[in-house]
């Protein structure tokens, strides 16, 4: 039996593919939030995270008649998002414009839970410490923290999106997490390490 | 478990893609070695931080609205753009006939030239080879029905030396002629002559061969149609 989900996306693909503007924002509406997810997490300030989303839409909508099907959609898109992403993030590089301090705060945010005040705003101070290593992190191995850690994608999902094999992405993501654990490991009582059990 | 394949399976521990055979030798070494203790208590507290992120994020409404708008006008300026390609196409292709027609138009046309070479002496289509081209005096090409003011048909002993009597006798009344070979043993000229000559042009040629057929009508007009058929006995 046809699966309803994928044949409608496969419907609006052929539509927007054909030039219609109004099947391509269907189409890309189910995408969009992680796409700018995406963007908020590789980008340092939320102009930057939405020119990249911009940009990224406009580079879905004018190749889209270059995609083939020979991956999932979203993870087509989701390659042109990290690409747009990165080619930001390397041209801001250059002209080094966004101190590390200001770095965004859309896309870095607790979730709502059952923590006490106190609990949350600790949380907070752990999360932007993280964010600032993150973006220190080379541009490799930030892209690829983030769409594991944070973004949840799977091994072979990163692998998609990034062209590169599953091996050369759990060695990015090894390489990455060491290099935070290394940074944890420098403030133990912040992280709270001596008093937690395995 | 050595101490580099406990930091190797750190990750897959994380990720919950482990053995179970492998979680028991990582916990034992964890639970007897220190440092890699305190590296499985770090990668913890870094994926307790992850877990406790708000993974979704809410688009703007402007930039919802921003990059749909951007589309749309990114297909309505290709769909100009089409149009455009298709008008100038369309311009370039007219502005090609029309130079075509009028370069043709003011060409030399092929009935002109004929007629400047039939002027000038050369047959008409079916001309006969066999008589020179300096015997053949020729005139317009008959590209219409002639009505005929007299037919005459003889038979002779040699039709391209009877041909060529009748087209002298043609000069001599100063009728203007054209010849074709029919088939290899007969010849047609169609001479057309003053109407006031016809009556003698039509009893001198009655001298080159045996009459077998002769028509004669009246015809009001200045100048009379004659056509002579001669065939090899």
């Amino acid at each position: 039996m046809l699966n309803n989900a994928n044949y409608n996306e496969r419907e609006l693909i052929r539509k927007a593919q054909n030039g219609d503007p109004n099947a391509f924002n269907t189409l890309l509406g189910a995408h969009e939030q992680r796409m700018y997810a995406v963007a908020c997490r590789m980008c340092k300030n939320e102009e930057d995270a939405k020119d990249c989303l911009m940009d990224a839409m406009m580079r879905v909508w004018r190749s889209i008649s270059a995609f083939k099907g020979d991956s999932a959609f979203s993870t087509w898109v989701y390659r042109i998002t990290v690409n747009t992403c990165l080619d930001e993030l390397r041209r801001k590089k250059k002209k080094a414009e966004t101190s590390i301090d200001d770095l965004l705060e859309v896309g870095w945010e607790v979730r709502d839970s059952s923590l006490t005040p106190e609990e949350s705003e600790v949380l907070r101070e752990k999360l932007a410490f993280l964010k600032k290593e993150i973006y220190q992190l080379p541009e490799d191995m930030h892209a690829a923290i983030i769409l594991r850690d944070i973004q949840g994608f799977s091994y072979e999902e990163i692998s998609n999106i990034l062209d590169i094999n599953v091996g050369t992405v759990k060695s990015r993501i090894n390489r990455a997490r060491s290099r935070l654990r290394k940074q944890i490991l420098q403030h133990p009582e912040f992280f709270d390490i001596k008093n937690r059990s395995n | 478990m050595e101490h580099n394949d406990f930091l190797e399976l750190i990750d897959s521990y994380i990720d919950n893609d482990i053995s179970e055979s492998d979680r028991v030798a990582f916990l034992e070494h964890a639970s007897a070695c220190d440092s890699c203790a305190e590296e499985l208590r770090s990668a913890e507290a870094l994926r307790d931080v992850f877990d406790q992120m708000d993974s979704s994020v809410s688009v703007p409404l402007d930039l919802q609205a921003a990059w749909r708008k951007s589309i749309i006008a990114d297909a309505s300026a290709k769909k100009r753009k089409n149009v455009y390609r298709v008008i100038y196409a369309a311009a370039a292709a007219l502005v090609l006939v029309f130079g075509c027609t009028f370069a043709f138009k003011n060409a030399p046309s092929a009935k002109n030239v004929m007629n400047e070479t039939e002027a000038a002496g050369v047959s008409e289509s079916k001309s006969v080879p066999l008589y020179s081209e300096a015997v053949a005096d020729s005139v317009e090409t008959a590209d219409y029905e002639i009505s005929f003011a007299a037919e005459r048909k003889f038979t002779v002993e040699n039709v391209a030396d009877a041909a060529a009597e009748v087209e002298q006798l043609a000069t001599e009344y100063e009728a203007s002629y054209t010849a074709s070979q029919i088939d290899s043993n007969t010849i047609e000229i169609i001479v057309t002559i003053n109407n006031s000559a016809c009556e003698d042009f039509l009893a001198s040629i009655s001298r080159v061969g045996k009459q077998t057929m002769e028509v004669t009508s009246d015809t009001p007009s200045e100048t009379a149609a004659i056509r002579v058929t001669l065939q090899a006995k």
